[in-house]
Protein backbone atom coordinates (compact mmCIF):
# COMPACT_ATOMS: atom_id res chain seq x y z
CA UNK A 1 0.00 0.00 0.00
CA UNK A 2 1.12 3.75 -0.46
CA UNK A 3 1.25 5.82 2.04
CA UNK A 4 -1.68 7.59 0.82
CA UNK A 5 -3.82 3.87 0.27
CA UNK A 6 -2.40 3.38 3.99
CA UNK A 7 -3.58 6.34 5.41
CA UNK A 8 -7.40 6.39 3.96
CA UNK A 9 -7.45 2.47 4.65
CA UNK A 10 -6.39 3.13 8.63
CA UNK A 11 -8.28 6.11 8.54
CA UNK A 12 -12.11 3.87 7.92
CA UNK A 13 -11.05 1.69 11.04
CA UNK A 14 -10.86 4.66 13.24
CA UNK A 15 -6.92 4.91 13.10
CA UNK A 16 -4.76 7.82 12.20
CA UNK A 17 -1.20 7.81 10.90
CA UNK A 18 1.52 10.55 10.72
CA UNK A 19 5.00 10.79 10.45
CA UNK A 20 6.09 12.42 14.10
CA UNK A 21 9.75 11.21 14.66
CA UNK A 22 11.13 9.85 18.10
CA UNK A 23 14.11 8.57 18.10
CA UNK A 24 14.61 5.82 15.21
CA UNK A 25 10.92 5.59 15.11
CA UNK A 26 9.03 8.12 12.19
CA UNK A 27 5.96 6.83 11.96
CA UNK A 28 2.85 6.94 15.00
CA UNK A 29 -0.35 5.71 15.01
CA UNK A 30 -3.52 6.93 17.50
CA UNK A 31 -7.20 6.42 17.63
CA UNK A 32 -8.66 9.22 15.58
CA UNK A 33 -8.85 12.23 17.91
CA UNK A 34 -6.87 10.66 20.53
CA UNK A 35 -4.07 12.84 21.90
CA UNK A 36 -1.36 10.31 22.40
CA UNK A 37 0.06 7.99 20.05
CA UNK A 38 -0.99 4.15 20.98
CA UNK A 39 2.25 2.68 18.64
CA UNK A 40 4.76 3.90 16.70
CA UNK A 41 7.03 2.39 13.80
CA UNK A 42 10.51 2.49 12.23
CA UNK A 43 8.73 2.54 8.96
CA UNK A 44 5.67 2.42 6.93
CA UNK A 45 6.09 -0.82 6.01
CA UNK A 46 6.06 -2.03 9.14
CA UNK A 47 3.09 0.05 10.35
CA UNK A 48 1.30 -1.62 7.51
CA UNK A 49 2.34 -5.00 8.11
CA UNK A 50 0.92 -4.51 12.27
CA UNK A 51 -2.19 -3.05 10.96
CA UNK A 52 -2.90 -5.62 8.32
CA UNK A 53 -1.87 -8.55 11.16
CA UNK A 54 -4.28 -7.09 13.66
CA UNK A 55 -6.75 -6.39 10.85
CA UNK A 56 -6.94 -9.89 9.84
CA UNK A 57 -6.59 -11.08 13.29
CA UNK A 58 -10.02 -8.97 14.46
CA UNK A 59 -11.71 -10.40 11.45
CA UNK A 60 -10.88 -13.79 12.35
CA UNK A 61 -11.75 -13.22 15.99
CA UNK A 62 -15.12 -11.72 15.07
CA UNK A 63 -15.84 -14.92 12.71
CA UNK A 64 -14.95 -16.81 15.45
CA UNK A 65 -17.13 -15.44 18.57
CA UNK A 66 -19.95 -14.87 15.66
CA UNK A 67 -20.02 -18.75 15.05
CA UNK A 68 -19.04 -20.40 18.14
CA UNK A 69 -22.27 -18.19 18.92
CA UNK A 70 -24.52 -19.87 16.40
CA UNK A 71 -23.38 -23.35 17.29
CA UNK A 72 -24.07 -23.17 20.83
CA UNK A 73 -27.06 -21.94 20.36
CA UNK A 74 -27.85 -24.42 17.75
CA UNK A 75 -27.68 -27.03 20.18
CA UNK A 76 -28.68 -25.44 23.49
CA UNK A 77 -30.79 -22.02 22.86
CA UNK A 78 -30.50 -20.68 26.46
CA UNK A 79 -27.21 -20.49 26.26
CA UNK A 80 -27.77 -16.75 24.71
CA UNK A 81 -29.24 -16.18 28.10
CA UNK A 82 -26.10 -17.37 29.39
CA UNK A 83 -24.13 -15.07 27.21
CA UNK A 84 -26.22 -11.99 28.12
CA UNK A 85 -25.45 -12.58 31.61
CA UNK A 86 -21.65 -13.31 31.47
CA UNK A 87 -21.46 -9.80 29.07
CA UNK A 88 -23.26 -8.07 31.86
CA UNK A 89 -20.53 -6.22 34.42
CA UNK A 90 -22.81 -6.19 37.12
CA UNK A 91 -23.21 -9.72 37.43
CA UNK A 92 -21.28 -12.14 38.84
CA UNK A 93 -21.70 -14.93 35.70
CA UNK A 94 -18.62 -16.72 34.53
CA UNK A 95 -18.22 -17.59 30.80
CA UNK A 96 -20.35 -19.97 29.59
CA UNK A 97 -19.05 -23.26 29.22
CA UNK A 98 -21.31 -24.11 26.26
CA UNK A 99 -19.56 -21.56 24.62
CA UNK A 100 -16.13 -22.30 24.77
CA UNK A 101 -17.20 -26.32 23.66
CA UNK A 102 -18.64 -24.38 20.67
CA UNK A 103 -15.38 -22.42 20.55
CA UNK A 104 -13.15 -25.04 20.19
CA UNK A 105 -15.03 -27.22 17.47
CA UNK A 106 -15.41 -24.91 15.56
CA UNK A 107 -13.65 -25.29 11.58
CA UNK A 108 -10.61 -24.56 10.41
CA UNK A 109 -10.54 -20.51 9.37
CA UNK A 110 -10.56 -19.91 6.03
CA UNK A 111 -9.28 -15.75 5.51
CA UNK A 112 -11.84 -14.40 3.00
CA UNK A 113 -10.68 -13.86 -0.21
CA UNK A 114 -11.75 -9.89 -0.08
CA UNK A 115 -10.34 -9.21 3.55
CA UNK A 116 -9.75 -5.63 3.20
CA UNK A 117 -13.58 -5.22 2.19
CA UNK A 118 -15.07 -6.93 5.25
CA UNK A 119 -12.64 -5.37 7.79
CA UNK A 120 -14.01 -1.64 6.54
CA UNK A 121 -17.39 -3.27 6.97
CA UNK A 122 -16.90 -4.95 9.99
CA UNK A 123 -15.40 -1.15 11.34
CA UNK A 124 -18.65 0.05 10.04
CA UNK A 125 -20.86 -1.94 11.84
CA UNK A 126 -18.87 -1.46 14.91
CA UNK A 127 -17.03 1.56 15.51
CA UNK A 128 -13.31 2.00 15.46
CA UNK A 129 -11.07 -1.28 15.72
CA UNK A 130 -7.96 0.27 17.42
CA UNK A 131 -9.25 -1.58 21.06
CA UNK A 132 -9.17 -5.20 20.62
CA UNK A 133 -11.19 -6.24 23.66
CA UNK A 134 -14.14 -3.33 23.04
CA UNK A 135 -14.01 -5.00 19.33
CA UNK A 136 -14.77 -8.35 20.89
CA UNK A 137 -17.51 -6.94 23.23
CA UNK A 138 -19.03 -5.55 20.13
CA UNK A 139 -18.58 -8.44 18.63
CA UNK A 140 -20.64 -10.63 21.66
CA UNK A 141 -23.36 -7.48 21.53
CA UNK A 142 -24.02 -7.41 17.51
CA UNK A 143 -23.83 -11.80 17.64
CA UNK A 144 -26.36 -11.81 20.29
CA UNK A 145 -28.86 -8.86 18.77
CA UNK A 146 -29.06 -10.91 15.75
CA UNK A 147 -30.50 -13.61 18.35
CA UNK A 148 -32.87 -10.72 20.24
CA UNK A 149 -30.60 -8.41 22.47
CA UNK A 150 -30.85 -5.20 21.65
CA UNK A 151 -29.35 -4.11 24.84
CA UNK A 152 -26.94 -6.82 26.59
CA UNK A 153 -26.02 -4.33 29.17
CA UNK A 154 -29.45 -4.13 30.74
CA UNK A 155 -29.93 -7.69 30.20
CA UNK A 156 -33.34 -6.60 28.37
CA UNK A 157 -34.01 -9.24 25.17
CA UNK A 158 -36.32 -8.33 22.67
CA UNK A 159 -37.71 -12.01 21.09
CA UNK A 160 -37.40 -12.75 17.82
CA UNK A 161 -39.94 -15.40 16.29
CA UNK A 162 -43.67 -16.99 16.46
CA UNK A 163 -43.48 -17.04 20.65
CA UNK A 164 -41.81 -13.81 21.16
CA UNK A 165 -44.89 -12.54 23.15
CA UNK A 166 -45.58 -15.94 25.22
CA UNK A 167 -43.15 -14.40 27.91
CA UNK B 1 17.41 -35.32 23.87
CA UNK B 2 19.00 -36.18 26.94
CA UNK B 3 22.57 -37.35 26.42
CA UNK B 4 23.65 -40.44 28.88
CA UNK B 5 26.61 -39.57 31.25
CA UNK B 6 29.19 -41.72 29.29
CA UNK B 7 27.93 -39.32 26.06
CA UNK B 8 28.30 -36.25 28.08
CA UNK B 9 31.25 -37.02 29.32
CA UNK B 10 32.65 -36.89 25.29
CA UNK B 11 31.59 -33.09 25.79
CA UNK B 12 33.19 -32.11 29.01
CA UNK B 13 36.86 -32.01 29.58
CA UNK B 14 37.24 -31.09 32.92
CA UNK B 15 36.01 -33.83 35.09
CA UNK B 16 35.64 -32.22 38.64
CA UNK B 17 33.35 -29.37 37.09
CA UNK B 18 30.88 -32.51 35.14
CA UNK B 19 30.48 -34.35 38.13
CA UNK B 20 29.45 -31.41 39.59
CA UNK B 21 27.03 -30.46 37.66
CA UNK B 22 25.62 -33.90 37.00
CA UNK B 23 25.46 -34.26 41.44
CA UNK B 24 23.93 -30.91 41.66
CA UNK B 25 21.08 -31.71 38.53
CA UNK B 26 20.93 -35.22 40.29
CA UNK B 27 20.24 -33.48 44.20
CA UNK B 28 16.63 -32.38 42.45
CA UNK B 29 16.37 -35.93 40.54
CA UNK B 30 17.07 -34.24 37.60
CA UNK B 31 17.89 -36.38 34.61
CA UNK B 32 21.71 -35.41 33.06
CA UNK B 33 21.30 -32.51 30.76
CA UNK B 34 21.12 -31.99 27.06
CA UNK B 35 23.91 -29.27 26.85
CA UNK B 36 25.59 -27.23 29.61
CA UNK B 37 23.14 -24.30 28.78
CA UNK B 38 20.38 -26.56 30.08
CA UNK B 39 22.49 -27.41 33.29
CA UNK B 40 22.87 -23.87 34.01
CA UNK B 41 19.32 -22.45 33.41
CA UNK B 42 18.03 -25.45 36.15
CA UNK B 43 21.29 -25.17 38.28
CA UNK B 44 20.55 -21.37 38.64
CA UNK B 45 16.68 -21.70 39.09
CA UNK B 46 17.74 -24.51 41.71
CA UNK B 47 20.28 -22.28 43.76
CA UNK B 48 18.25 -19.12 43.67
CA UNK B 49 15.03 -21.23 45.21
CA UNK B 50 17.49 -22.58 47.59
CA UNK B 51 18.64 -19.37 48.50
CA UNK B 52 15.55 -18.15 49.78
CA UNK B 53 15.62 -14.79 47.99
CA UNK B 54 12.17 -15.98 46.11
CA UNK B 55 10.57 -16.25 49.48
CA UNK B 56 8.34 -13.10 49.58
CA UNK B 57 10.53 -10.60 47.71
CA UNK B 58 9.11 -8.16 44.92
CA UNK B 59 8.94 -8.60 41.42
CA UNK B 60 11.52 -6.61 40.13
CA UNK B 61 14.12 -8.24 42.58
CA UNK B 62 12.85 -11.59 41.75
CA UNK B 63 13.84 -10.99 37.96
CA UNK B 64 17.28 -9.04 38.71
CA UNK B 65 17.89 -12.29 41.30
CA UNK B 66 16.93 -14.96 38.56
CA UNK B 67 18.91 -12.99 35.57
CA UNK B 68 21.95 -13.01 37.54
CA UNK B 69 21.38 -16.07 38.61
CA UNK B 70 21.37 -17.39 35.03
CA UNK B 71 24.65 -15.55 33.88
CA UNK B 72 26.91 -16.86 36.78
CA UNK B 73 25.36 -20.00 35.89
CA UNK B 74 26.50 -19.54 32.45
CA UNK B 75 29.69 -19.07 33.44
CA UNK B 76 30.53 -21.88 35.86
CA UNK B 77 28.27 -24.07 33.89
CA UNK B 78 30.41 -23.13 30.45
CA UNK B 79 33.89 -24.17 32.09
CA UNK B 80 32.76 -27.96 31.86
CA UNK B 81 32.58 -27.38 27.72
CA UNK B 82 36.16 -27.95 25.97
CA UNK B 83 39.14 -25.06 26.22
CA UNK B 84 38.15 -23.61 23.00
CA UNK B 85 34.43 -22.11 24.28
CA UNK B 86 34.78 -18.97 24.63
CA UNK B 87 32.39 -18.06 27.78
CA UNK B 88 32.29 -14.78 26.78
CA UNK B 89 29.25 -15.87 24.03
CA UNK B 90 26.84 -17.71 26.49
CA UNK B 91 24.73 -14.52 27.66
CA UNK B 92 24.18 -11.43 26.10
CA UNK B 93 21.37 -8.75 26.95
CA UNK B 94 19.92 -6.45 24.81
CA UNK B 95 18.70 -3.43 26.91
CA UNK B 96 15.11 -1.99 25.89
CA UNK B 97 16.48 1.26 27.80
CA UNK B 98 18.94 1.67 24.92
CA UNK B 99 19.14 4.27 22.16
CA UNK B 100 16.49 4.11 19.99
CA UNK B 101 13.62 2.09 22.12
CA UNK B 102 10.66 3.92 22.90
CA UNK B 103 9.70 3.31 26.42
CA UNK B 104 10.19 3.03 29.99
CA UNK B 105 9.98 -0.34 31.62
CA UNK B 106 6.27 -1.42 32.04
CA UNK B 107 7.29 -2.70 35.90
CA UNK B 108 10.75 -3.96 34.91
CA UNK B 109 9.77 -7.20 35.62
CA UNK B 110 9.17 -8.65 32.32
CA UNK B 111 11.53 -9.90 29.73
CA UNK B 112 12.55 -12.12 26.88
CA UNK B 113 14.77 -14.88 26.47
CA UNK B 114 16.12 -16.04 23.44
CA UNK B 115 17.99 -19.66 23.49
CA UNK B 116 20.12 -19.88 20.13
CA UNK B 117 20.51 -22.99 18.83
CA UNK B 118 22.24 -22.02 15.46
CA UNK B 119 22.13 -19.24 13.09
CA UNK B 120 19.05 -20.09 12.06
CA UNK B 121 17.21 -21.84 14.79
CA UNK B 122 16.01 -20.33 17.86
CA UNK B 123 13.31 -20.22 20.48
CA UNK B 124 12.23 -17.33 22.61
CA UNK B 125 9.78 -16.43 25.35
CA UNK B 126 8.64 -13.83 27.07
CA UNK B 127 8.18 -13.67 31.05
CA UNK B 128 6.13 -11.44 33.18
CA UNK B 129 7.43 -12.53 36.95
CA UNK B 130 4.66 -12.50 39.18
CA UNK B 131 4.93 -12.72 43.64
CA UNK B 132 2.62 -15.95 43.85
CA UNK B 133 2.82 -16.11 47.54
CA UNK B 134 -0.59 -18.16 48.59
CA UNK B 135 -1.71 -21.31 49.29
CA UNK B 136 -3.99 -22.14 46.90
CA UNK B 137 -1.67 -20.91 43.83
CA UNK B 138 -2.75 -17.77 42.36
CA UNK B 139 -1.61 -14.50 41.58
CA UNK B 140 -2.87 -11.19 41.35
CA UNK B 141 -3.25 -10.32 37.06
CA UNK B 142 -5.18 -6.50 38.01
CA UNK B 143 -1.80 -4.64 37.56
CA UNK B 144 -1.78 -1.51 36.27
CA UNK B 145 1.10 -1.34 34.00
CA UNK B 146 2.01 3.03 34.01
CA UNK B 147 1.50 5.17 31.16
CA UNK B 148 4.98 5.77 28.92
CA UNK B 149 5.32 8.05 25.93
CA UNK B 150 3.85 5.57 23.42
CA UNK B 151 1.47 3.59 26.20
CA UNK B 152 -1.45 4.38 28.22
CA UNK B 153 -1.73 3.62 31.81
CA UNK B 154 -3.64 0.26 31.13
CA UNK B 155 -4.02 -3.35 32.41
CA UNK B 156 -1.11 -5.09 32.52
CA UNK B 157 -2.33 -8.01 30.66
CA UNK B 158 -3.64 -5.95 27.94
CA UNK B 159 -0.19 -4.23 27.35
CA UNK B 160 1.31 -7.81 27.45
CA UNK B 161 -1.10 -9.23 25.12
CA UNK B 162 -0.67 -6.01 22.33
CA UNK B 163 3.33 -6.34 23.18
CA UNK B 164 2.82 -9.79 21.94
CA UNK B 165 0.78 -9.02 18.90
CA UNK B 166 3.69 -6.29 17.99
CA UNK B 167 6.55 -9.26 17.95
CA UNK B 168 4.32 -11.47 15.99
CA UNK B 169 3.10 -9.13 13.43
CA UNK B 170 7.03 -8.85 12.64
CA UNK B 171 6.56 -12.66 11.82
CA UNK B 172 6.34 -13.21 8.12
CA UNK B 173 4.22 -16.41 8.04
CA UNK B 174 2.22 -14.74 11.41
CA UNK B 175 -1.49 -16.03 10.27
CA UNK B 176 -4.38 -15.36 12.10
CA UNK B 177 -5.14 -18.11 14.51
CA UNK B 178 -1.41 -17.27 15.82
CA UNK B 179 -2.48 -14.04 16.73
CA UNK B 180 -5.12 -15.99 18.76
CA UNK B 181 -4.68 -15.30 22.39
CA UNK B 182 -4.92 -19.23 22.53
CA UNK B 183 -1.53 -19.64 20.43
CA UNK B 184 0.21 -17.19 22.99
CA UNK B 185 1.71 -20.08 24.60
CA UNK B 186 5.25 -18.88 24.48
CA UNK B 187 4.45 -15.61 26.83
CA UNK B 188 4.13 -16.66 30.50
CA UNK B 189 3.39 -14.92 34.04
CA UNK B 190 6.57 -16.28 35.85
CA UNK B 191 4.80 -17.03 39.43
CA UNK B 192 7.20 -17.41 42.02
CA UNK B 193 7.18 -18.92 45.13
CA UNK B 194 8.83 -20.00 48.28
CA UNK B 195 10.92 -22.40 47.02
CA UNK B 196 8.85 -22.99 43.72
CA UNK B 197 8.55 -20.84 40.27
CA UNK B 198 5.92 -21.96 37.94
CA UNK B 199 4.62 -20.44 34.17
CA UNK B 200 1.80 -19.71 33.56
CA UNK B 201 1.12 -19.07 29.53
CA UNK B 202 -0.79 -16.27 28.28
CA UNK B 203 -2.70 -19.08 26.42
CA UNK B 204 -3.94 -20.84 29.55
CA UNK B 205 -5.16 -17.34 30.93
CA UNK B 206 -8.75 -16.80 28.16
CA UNK B 207 -10.15 -15.89 31.78
CA UNK B 208 -8.71 -12.68 31.65
CA UNK B 209 -9.94 -12.20 28.45
CA UNK B 210 -13.19 -12.99 29.02
CA UNK B 211 -12.96 -10.70 32.09
CA UNK B 212 -11.87 -7.84 29.96
CA UNK B 213 -14.65 -8.78 27.46
CA UNK B 214 -16.58 -7.96 29.98
CA UNK B 215 -15.32 -4.89 31.06
CA UNK B 216 -14.47 -5.93 34.70
CA UNK B 217 -10.72 -5.61 36.50
CA UNK B 218 -8.89 -8.89 35.59
CA UNK B 219 -8.46 -9.80 39.44
CA UNK B 220 -7.05 -12.28 40.96
CA UNK B 221 -6.18 -15.83 39.07
CA UNK B 222 -5.87 -19.33 40.43
CA UNK B 223 -3.69 -20.36 37.89
CA UNK B 224 -3.34 -23.92 39.15
CA UNK B 225 -6.86 -24.70 37.80
CA UNK B 226 -5.68 -23.97 34.13
CA UNK B 227 -2.33 -25.71 32.09
CA UNK B 228 0.78 -24.34 34.09
CA UNK B 229 4.10 -25.24 33.75
CA UNK B 230 6.78 -25.87 36.03
CA UNK B 231 9.47 -23.28 34.80
CA UNK B 232 12.31 -25.64 35.01
CA UNK B 233 10.66 -27.82 32.89
CA UNK B 234 10.23 -24.70 30.26
CA UNK B 235 14.26 -24.04 30.20
CA UNK B 236 14.94 -27.65 29.42
CA UNK B 237 12.42 -27.53 27.07
CA UNK B 238 14.06 -24.68 25.20
CA UNK B 239 17.43 -25.80 25.29
CA UNK B 240 16.41 -29.07 23.71
CA UNK B 241 18.61 -29.21 20.77
CA UNK B 242 15.63 -31.52 18.40
CA UNK B 243 14.51 -28.78 16.09
CA UNK B 244 10.92 -27.95 16.21
CA UNK B 245 8.38 -26.71 18.35
CA UNK B 246 8.67 -26.96 22.15
CA UNK B 247 6.08 -26.29 24.75
CA UNK B 248 6.25 -22.90 26.22
CA UNK B 249 8.26 -21.54 23.31
CA UNK B 250 7.92 -19.52 20.26
CA UNK B 251 9.78 -20.91 17.33
CA UNK B 252 12.50 -18.44 15.48
CA UNK B 253 13.32 -20.59 12.23
CA UNK B 254 15.15 -18.83 10.30
CA UNK B 255 17.91 -15.51 10.23
CA UNK B 256 15.31 -13.10 9.36
CA UNK B 257 12.64 -14.69 12.00
CA UNK B 258 15.53 -14.00 15.09
CA UNK B 259 16.66 -10.50 14.12
CA UNK B 260 12.65 -9.83 13.02
CA UNK B 261 11.86 -11.21 16.46
CA UNK B 262 14.62 -9.17 18.37
CA UNK B 263 14.31 -6.04 16.45
CA UNK B 264 9.98 -5.75 17.38
CA UNK B 265 10.55 -7.57 20.82
CA UNK B 266 13.84 -5.12 21.80
CA UNK B 267 11.71 -1.85 21.80
CA UNK B 268 9.36 -3.88 24.47
CA UNK B 269 11.53 -5.92 26.84
CA UNK B 270 14.65 -6.10 27.74
CA UNK B 271 15.80 -9.23 25.93
CA UNK B 272 18.73 -11.95 26.83
CA UNK B 273 20.45 -14.54 24.94
CA UNK B 274 22.00 -17.42 24.83
CA UNK B 275 23.21 -20.13 23.19
CA UNK B 276 23.28 -23.91 23.61
CA UNK B 277 26.92 -24.24 21.98
CA UNK B 278 29.56 -21.87 23.12
CA UNK B 279 31.71 -22.65 20.68
CA UNK B 280 29.63 -21.43 17.81
CA UNK B 281 30.28 -17.96 16.47
CA UNK B 282 27.27 -15.84 17.21
CA UNK B 283 25.93 -13.18 14.72
CA UNK B 284 25.50 -10.00 16.66
CA UNK B 285 21.10 -9.95 16.57
CA UNK B 286 21.07 -5.84 17.18
CA UNK B 287 24.20 -4.29 14.90
CA UNK B 288 24.20 -1.05 17.02
CA UNK B 289 25.05 -2.57 19.97
CA UNK B 290 28.65 -2.26 20.81
CA UNK B 291 30.06 -5.08 22.87
CA UNK B 292 33.26 -5.17 23.28
CA UNK B 293 36.05 -8.34 22.98
CA UNK B 294 36.45 -10.45 25.98
CA UNK B 295 40.00 -9.05 26.67
CA UNK B 296 38.86 -5.53 26.13
CA UNK B 297 36.14 -6.68 28.80
CA UNK B 298 39.16 -7.95 31.07
CA UNK B 299 41.50 -5.19 30.81
CA UNK B 300 38.07 -2.72 31.94
CA UNK B 301 37.39 -4.73 34.84
CA UNK B 302 40.73 -5.35 36.23
CA UNK B 303 41.51 -1.51 35.10
CA UNK B 304 38.41 -1.14 37.62
CA UNK B 305 40.28 -2.97 40.56
CA UNK B 306 42.85 -1.12 40.44
CA UNK B 307 43.39 1.34 44.03
CA UNK B 308 43.46 5.09 42.92
CA UNK B 309 47.25 5.59 44.60
CA UNK B 310 48.27 2.74 41.95
CA UNK B 311 46.92 4.59 38.75
CA UNK B 312 47.27 8.37 39.98
CA UNK B 313 50.11 9.99 41.07
CA UNK B 314 50.77 10.16 45.04
CA UNK B 315 50.00 13.82 45.89
CA UNK B 316 52.89 15.02 48.17
CA UNK B 317 52.04 17.23 51.19
CA UNK B 318 53.24 20.52 51.26
CA UNK B 319 56.01 21.14 53.63
CA UNK B 320 55.58 23.36 56.39
CA UNK B 321 58.30 26.01 56.94
CA UNK B 322 60.36 25.30 59.28
CA UNK B 323 59.80 21.62 59.19
CA UNK B 324 61.93 20.61 56.36
CA UNK B 325 64.40 18.34 58.50
CA UNK B 326 61.52 16.17 59.74
CA UNK B 327 60.18 15.33 55.91
CA UNK B 328 61.55 12.33 54.72
CA UNK B 329 63.70 13.27 51.48
CA UNK B 330 62.95 10.08 49.42
CA UNK B 331 58.98 8.73 49.75
CA UNK B 332 58.45 5.33 51.72
CA UNK B 333 59.45 2.21 50.27
CA UNK B 334 56.33 1.58 49.61
CA UNK B 335 55.62 4.31 46.90
CA UNK B 336 59.38 3.39 45.52
CA UNK B 337 58.32 -0.12 44.67
CA UNK B 338 55.83 1.85 42.35
CA UNK B 339 58.14 4.67 41.70
CA UNK B 340 61.12 2.70 40.79
CA UNK B 341 59.78 0.68 37.72
CA UNK B 342 62.48 0.34 35.60
CA UNK B 343 65.56 -2.58 35.82
CA UNK B 344 68.42 0.19 36.22
CA UNK B 345 66.10 1.86 38.48
CA UNK B 346 65.83 -0.94 40.33
CA UNK B 347 70.13 -2.15 40.18
CA UNK B 348 70.58 1.59 41.37
CA UNK B 349 67.96 0.32 44.47
CA UNK B 350 69.62 -2.88 44.97
CA UNK B 351 73.30 -0.79 44.89
CA UNK B 352 72.28 1.86 47.34
CA UNK B 353 70.50 -0.94 49.85
CA UNK B 354 73.50 -2.94 49.46
CA UNK B 355 75.85 0.13 50.13
CA UNK B 356 73.54 1.19 53.30
CA UNK B 357 74.09 -2.32 54.73
CA UNK B 358 77.67 -1.83 54.26
CA UNK B 359 77.94 1.09 56.12
CA UNK B 360 75.24 -0.24 58.75
CA UNK B 361 77.78 -3.30 59.48
CA UNK B 362 80.78 -1.15 59.89
CA UNK B 363 78.41 0.97 62.19
CA UNK B 364 77.96 -2.13 64.21
CA UNK B 365 81.51 -3.39 63.96
CA UNK B 366 82.30 0.42 65.21
CA UNK B 367 79.66 0.51 67.97
CA UNK B 368 81.14 -2.97 69.05
CA UNK B 369 84.54 -1.88 69.25
CA UNK B 370 83.93 1.62 70.78
CA UNK B 371 80.28 1.85 71.44
CA UNK B 372 80.25 4.98 73.59
CA UNK B 373 83.51 6.76 72.38
CA UNK B 374 82.40 9.71 70.74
Amino acid sequence: MTRIELTQFLRQIGVAINKEQEKNYRWASRPLGAPKPILRFRTLKDAENFWMKYGRYILYKASQIDESISKAADSNPGVIDSIARWLDPSTPDAYPPDLSEAAARLPEYHRPQRWKRDILKLASELGPLHDEWAVQRACYYRTLSRYGYHDASTGNRERLGDNADDT
Amino acid sequence: MTLQPETVSDLVTTPTIHDWILSELSIFDRSPPANYLSAALQIAVFHLLGSGISNDVDEESFTAALLGSFCEACQVCVAAMPPASNSSLTWRRHNKNSSGTLGESATGADFALIIRHNNSFARAAVFQAKNGQSDVGSFKASHLSPATKVDPEEQQFVRLRRYCHCILSGKEDAEEALLDLQSIGWAHYLVYENYATYCCPLSSLTILEHRISKDISPGTVRYKDYPYFNFVDILVNGCNQEIGVQPGWLSLESSSEITAFVKSAADLFDIYEAHVDPTMDWVPLIEERNIPPQQEKIRLIKESLLLPSAILPVPVPAREPGLESKAPSTPPASQQDFQLATRDERRLRKAREHDNKGKFLEGRKGLGRNPRKD
